[in-house]
């Protein structure tokens, strides 16, 4: 008999739309799906300032979350940690309009 | 600075990167770039990496060589914290070693100051100068020594983050700032903290500061000099490079306007012609005199 699977919390959603987006923005510089997600995971992945600054407005439209100057540098590294700062922020994610 | 423009940044190193040796086993990152014509070394500064040349020199590249290379302790170079005036060897190694005898050097901020000893150091190998924001005048460079201080503070009470973030509303223009909004602040902040370690930045900030102020540097240069400075720069006014270009030899003055310290990041198009204008009126033995800019300048093109 199969237990019926845990319902993923708000910030797990959040990751997998980022991660989701992430790899629709930088399908041309990824080589492959993007499966680390821990601290620094951003980083990493070497994105030039380029697809870090597609990838933040991306969000912006995404999830109608307003960036502002004071955002912890480890949020800007990190999936998790953006995940986690959206999360907190209150913002749902938006009905994706992406192919 | 448009935000369309800032999303064709690019300052990621990406295997296109050759390195140089130099005498004391430091290893100095450099790319060649551009089909023919006079060579052009971009000398980098504090926090603008050799990569990042790449983005505003894309007019040049068409009809001129450049070379531009990371400082020992910057970007993907390495070596030992040196004396300034090492900088200024390093730079007569990377070009020995390219076999390049003559070269216009562009400089910005405090790297301004290695073309300024190089040329005189080494007039023969240098076909003029460009000094962006220079942050020298015929006053001496007090100011530029408090402002170092300054930075080498914050880098240490608050690491590179702190750096950033004192500089950012410095280097850039009132209007770059406004248009940029959050998501420029955000990305280059997060490219500065990954290229740049303390470690590298605090070694260049000390030698900077360990850098001579003499004016007399300045007078006896013999190569044509344009002094370029965008209208917002915190470092430097258009009086004084007028004083500056005053006491020159063979020096001219250009005014950017609406950008800070940086204009190849704000108005990349204005600051390739005045290059390309610079370097053409020196090729044809036409310079400085009247040195005039286009009518349009800075403006938005």
């Amino acid at each position: 008999m199969s237990t019926p699977a845990t319902p993923l919390t708000d910030e797990e959603l959040v990751l997998e739309r980022l991660v989701a987006l992430l790899e629709h923005v930088a399908a041309d510089v990824l080589e492959g799906p993007v499966t680390d997600t821990g601290p620094g995971s951003l980083r990493r992945l070497g994105l030039t300032s380029v697809k870090l600054l597609e990838f933040l407005v991306a969000i912006e439209d995404e999830f109608g979350h307003v960036w502002d100057d004071d955002v912890e540098e480890s949020v800007i590294g990190s999936l998790d940690a953006m995940a986690a700062h959206i999360s907190a922020a209150g913002v749902a994610p938006a009905p994706t309009k992406r192919d | 600075m448009h935000v369309k423009g800032i999303e064709s940044w690019d300052l990621a190193y990406d295997g296109r990167q050759a390195l140089h040796r130099t005498e004391d086993g430091s290893e100095l990152y450099y790319e060649l770039r551009g089909a023919g014509g006079p060579v052009v070394t971009l000398v980098s500064t504090i926090y603008v990496v050799s990569t990042a040349w790449r983005n505003f020199t894309g007019n040049l590249a068409g009809d001129h060589r450049l070379l531009s290379y990371d400082l020992r302790n910057q970007g993907a170079s390495d070596g030992r914290p040196a004396e300034f005036a090492q900088h200024t060897e390093d730079l007569k190694s990377l070009l020995d070693d390219l076999g390049i005898e003559r070269t216009y050097l562009v400089g910005t901020s405090i790297s301004t100051l290695i073309c300024r000893d190089f040329a005189n150091a080494h007039p023969e190998r240098v076909a003029g100068l460009v000094l962006v924001g220079p942050p020298f005048s015929p006053r001496g460079s007090s100011r530029r020594r408090r402002i170092a201080k300054s930075w080498l503070a914050a880098l240490d009470a608050g690491g590179p983050r702190a750096l950033f973030d004192l500089i950012y509303p410095l280097v850039f223009g009132d209007k770059a700032i406004a248009e940029g909004g959050s998501g420029a602040y955000l990305a280059l902040r997060e490219r500065f903290l990954a290229i740049n370690s303390a470690a590298q930045l605090r070694a260049n900030l000390r030698e900077a500061l360990g850098a001579g102020d003499q004016v007399e540097r300045l007078t006896s240069i013999e190569a044509p000099t344009l002094l370029l400075s965008g209208d917002d720069d915190f470092s430097t006014t258009e009086s004084t490079l007028d004083a500056t270009a005053e006491i020159m030899r063979n020096a001219a003055v250009e005014i950017i306007r609406e950008c800070g310290h940086l204009p190849y990041f704000e108005q990349p198009e204005a600051f390739q012609d005045a290059v390309a204008r610079f370097v053409a009126s020196v090729e044809e033995g036409t310079f400085p005199a009247p040195w005039t800019a286009p009518a349009t300048e800075g403006k938005d093109r």
